[in-house]
């Protein structure tokens, strides 16, 4: 019975007296929390592509950031319940998404030192790939898109985050501050500092 | 206004987060500095340039790729529960292995008490009773053995009570000067 309904969620609709574009995110968890699976699937598809957005410019890989989006689906799904009503939705699966991405990235960090330590001299002198523009149609903003990508994955990561989520996600401060779980001055003042280094590394990759 | 003061502020002017007084501030300083002022015009630029950055957006089977994620993780969770038989929450190897220790626990301790001989009496009055417990169906020997130990326990007293006699002076003692 349970298998039915999960293979039948892809697929199911909400019928239009019950439309799920008037439920808020928060009062379709409550309806997924009481079993109800098409809310669940309604916000699967609210934040799927604003989290890949999220994941992907974090860390720069598409593959590894769908994979990312799916287990923070995957970690609603199970841990529905633990989600309270105190706090924004999307402060939560934001926080989720945020901490499955910092793991990954330190498992990444983790692997790239163990590499390097095994490399020999030689094998050690290599260079970034260069940044050039590509024959076509939209070359200039293709161009500059992947300046600014460049750009974004040199910040550290604090900064990085905040970047994203303010300028490209344009969350609010307080979003962001609990999202990150600092207080709302320090969310200021790195996104303040951010930007200041990201025009620093425009001016150098330009 | 220094410099560090002015770049704090770069995000509030550029948001008009500003207080009225200290807008006012800033934009003498960006008078006052054209290369400060540049610095605001190249942060504006990014942060527009930012925003258009072009949107990514999650492939065609994400969700039937979800939904066999969670297929399987469904699976996982089931699949313990009708495999773990427990008896009083210990699996059977451990079951098992409880059970032998005990065993061997109250057989190592069983032989830190001695056996008890079935007829022997409690406390014993004679060396001949201690040494030799007087038994349902007695041995003829040892019978004998332990009537000849009696005897001469007998005898030991005997002689004991003699010698206590002889030993007796009163009557037969006289002092020099009687």
């Amino acid at each position: 019975m349970a298998n039915q309904n999960l293979s039948s969620l892809s697929t199911m609709s909400w019928d239009n007296s019950t439309s799920p574009y008037v439920y808020t995110d928060e009062q379709l968890i409550a309806r997924f929390q009481k079993g109800d699976e098409n809310a669940y699937t309604e916000l699967v598809n609210r934040y799927r592509d604003r989290l890949m957005n999220f994941v992907f410019q974090y860390l720069g890989e598409m593959e590894l950031a769908e994979d990312i989006v799916q287990d923070t689906m995957l970690k609603l799904y199970q841990k529905k319940h633990y989600y309270k009503e105190i706090a924004k939705f999307s402060t939560w699966i934001y926080t989720i998404a945020k901490n499955l991405a910092n793991t990954e990235l330190r498992r990444r960090k983790r692997r790239k030192t163990t590499f390097l330590s095994h490399m020999t001299r030689e094998e050690k002198d290599y260079d970034l790939p260069a940044i050039q523009p590509e024959p076509g149609q939209d070359v200039q903003t293709e161009y500059a898109y992947k300046l600014i990508q460049a750009a974004i994955q040199e910040l550290p990561d604090h900064f990085r985050t905040v970047i994203i989520l303010r300028d490209i996600q344009e969350l609010s401060y307080e979003e962001i501050s609990s999202i990150l779980d600092v207080p709302l001055g320090t969310v200021k003042s790195r996104i303040n500092r951010a930007r200041l280094q990201l025009q620093a590394e425009l001016k150098d990759l330009k | 206004m220094n410099r560090y003061q002015f770049e704090d502020l770069i995000s509030d002017y550029l948001e008009n987060s500003l207080s009225l007084t200290k807008r006012k501030e800033f934009e003498l300083y960006l008078s006052k500095n054209p290369g400060a002022a540049d610095l605001v015009n190249q942060v504006r630029n990014n942060m527009l340039e930012i925003k258009s950055v072009k949107q990514v957006k999650t492939s065609a089977d994400f969700m039937d790729q979800l939904m066999d994620k969670i297929q399987a993780d469904k699976s996982v969770i089931s699949k313990p529960v009708l495999e773990q038989r427990t008896l009083f929450g210990f699996t059977p190897v451990y079951a098992s292995l409880m059970t032998g220790l005990a065993v061997a626990l109250v057989f190592v301790g069983s032989q830190f008490f001695t056996p008890v001989v079935p007829g022997a009496t409690p406390g014993f009055n004679t060396i001949a009773e201690k040494k030799a417990p007087v038994l349902s169906n007695p041995d003829p020997q040892a019978q004998m053995f332990r009537t000849d130990l009696a005897a001469a326990e007998k005898d030991s007293v005997d002689i004991d009570k003699e010698s206590e006699s002889d030993r007796d002076y009163s009557g037969k003692i006289r002092y020099v000067k009687d």
